[in-house]
């Protein structure tokens, strides 16, 4: 495996065709794979960035800087004027931080949160190649050798990888009402090494979510696996099974297609798109989707195009449309909904209402 | 002879003489009294109901002012906001956004946000007669 670890390091640049060249090299190092079917996937995966606010050294003033996938190092935090890399993180050094596990690199799967609304990031999920969730904690202040903790949340690529994530999670916190509350991690994969191999969606429960972990919790966190998920649209799922909460989260197997796109999650429904068909490379490549949803609450699969009929059936999108696009939230002025539109089209089930709901009433002026 | 069968002329029996007005006069005194008594409570009944009937058209006022201005919401209007209603009322409605939560339950991190308003309404009528109503709402709006 010498002469993987070495493809493994190419350098990772914010272009395009590098990046691309990249996970070619990390693929060629899983298995035997067939080339020509790969190469639309692969020229179309965008490398993406998020944006953190982070305090690095107890001195320092918060400053919002790049987190950006690659191969190695695996992650690394830029600063977005000079170009300078503040931290960085992988398997081997030299980086920052050595996390043994990170031996797949980021495509660009990652989302961030502040938890507590202080303006700063307290949380990252990312999602590698080898279809693995990562969880990390950003200790705020903290010196760059001890910025983050993190460990495996979630293994689902298969053993050896056969699946990668390369689309962000969508993150939410429970739409349940009157128990303890958690975080739900939705994230697609695609393949990126078998061709006929499904891809699945997950919804995963982080059931600590304000909680930030030590290096040694992580140690002894046992990571997520497909056996610990209720898989809720197997065919030979019997009704037992489906009036079980999903504990730990769950998963759907996709007929065909890969999730590149990010999810959104609308009124306690995840919006997925599976993109399949990829022409083209760089910006200008295009896909061909097919939009499903999935309840939150059970994994109940609910039509994308009317969520009052309840038909959990998916919505082909008539155009093409970029790979790098975006579920977009359109407000118009006066209008009681916002609209939700992939492309140029309209998905009416994840429209989102935007009535004020009352909460109490008071009258001030009585005695 | 004197006529023992024969009544007396009515001057011949000075202790009676005299009684019938003053009971009349008492009587109407009594009467007046009422009178003026009832007069009083049904100026102040009609005083008072008229008050109250203004302080529930000021209510009315408040309550239609915080149905206006939850409906405005939507429309980015200049706070605060008056709107017209029939002469002489009228009312005037402040908005006050309070928490903003960035992580709404059922909702994407980082796409939506849950938004507490509190609406202030004043409703006012004749006599000074004046209503103040708050309302707390929210909201999940998307984030620009």
């Amino acid at each position: 495996m010498t002469w993987c670890h070495s493809a493994l390091r190419v350098a990772w640049t914010p272009l395009a065709p590098r990046f691309a060249a990249a996970v070619r090299s990390l693929l060629l190092c899983t298995a035997a794979w067939p080339w020509p079917a790969m190469a639309g996937i692969v020229d179309c995966i965008q490398p993406r960035s998020v944006e953190v606010m982070v305090r690095i050294g107890s001195d320092a003033l918060p400053a919002a800087l790049l987190l950006a996938g690659g191969s190695s190092p695996a992650l690394r935090l830029v600063d977005p004027h000079t170009g300078a890399v503040r931290w960085s993180a992988a398997a081997q050094a030299p980086a920052s931080q050595l996390f043994p596990d990170m031996q797949a690199g980021f495509s660009g799967s990652l989302t961030v949160l502040d938890l507590d609304g202080d303006g700063l990031h307290d949380r990252i999920y990312a999602g590698d190649l080898s279809g693995r969730l990562w969880r990390f904690d950003i200790h705020q202040g903290a010196r760059p050798e001890a910025l983050l903790t993190g460990g495996v949340f979630a293994a689902l690529g298969g053993a050896p990888a056969v699946r990668a994530f390369l689309a962000p999670p969508d993150v939410s916190f429970s739409p349940v009402e009157g128990s303890a509350s958690w975080i739900n991690i939705a994230i697609g994969s695609a393949s990126l090494s078998q061709v006929q191999e499904l891809n699945r969606f997950y919804v995963l429960r982080d059931y600590r979510p304000l909680e930030s972990w030590s290096t040694d919790e992580y140690r002894h966190w046992r990571p997520l696996t497909e056996a610990d998920l209720s898989w809720t649209n197997n065919p030979e799922r019997t009704a037992a099974d489906a009036t079980r909460v999903p504990q730990a989260g769950f998963f759907v197997t996709l007929e065909h297609g890969s999730v590149v796109l990010p999810s959104i999650t609308v009124s306690g429904h995840t919006f997925m798109a599976v993109a399949e068909n990829f022409t083209g490379t760089g910006a200008e490549c295009s896909i061909a989707v097919t939009i499903s949803s999935l309840s939150l609450e059970d994994g109940r699969l609910i039509s994308a195009a009317d969520v009052v009929k309840g038909v959990g059936r998916p919505m082909k999108l008539q155009e093409r449309i970029p790979a790098n696009a975006i579920f977009r939230i359109a407000t118009e002025p006066g209008a009681s909904t916002a609209t939700c539109r992939l492309g140029e089209t309209e998905i009416p089930a994840c429209a989102v209402s935007l009535r004020p709901v009352p909460l109490w009433w008071r009258r001030e002026d009585a005695d | 002879m004197p006529c023992a069968m024969c009544r007396q002329p009515p001057e011949a029996s000075g202790a009676a003489r005299g009684f019938t007005l003053p009971l009349v006069l008492v009587l109407l005194l009594i009467v007046a009294a009422f009178s003026a008594s009832a007069l009083d409570e049904a100026v102040t009944n009609r005083a008072l109901s008229t008050s109250r009937l203004a302080q529930q058209r000021a209510f009315l006022a408040a309550a239609s002012g915080l149905n206006l201005a939850a409906a405005a919401l939507r429309q980015d209007a200049a706070w605060p906001q008056e709107y017209p209603l029939p002469s002489p009322d009228h009312v005037r409605v402040e908005m006050l956004r309070t928490l903003r939560n960035p992580l709404p339950p059922g909702y994407s991190s980082g796409r939506f946000a849950e938004q507490f308003y509190e609406l202030h309404s004043t409703g006012r009528s004749t006599r000074g007669a004046r209503s103040v109503q708050v309302q707390g709402l929210r909201r999940v709006e998307p984030v620009p």
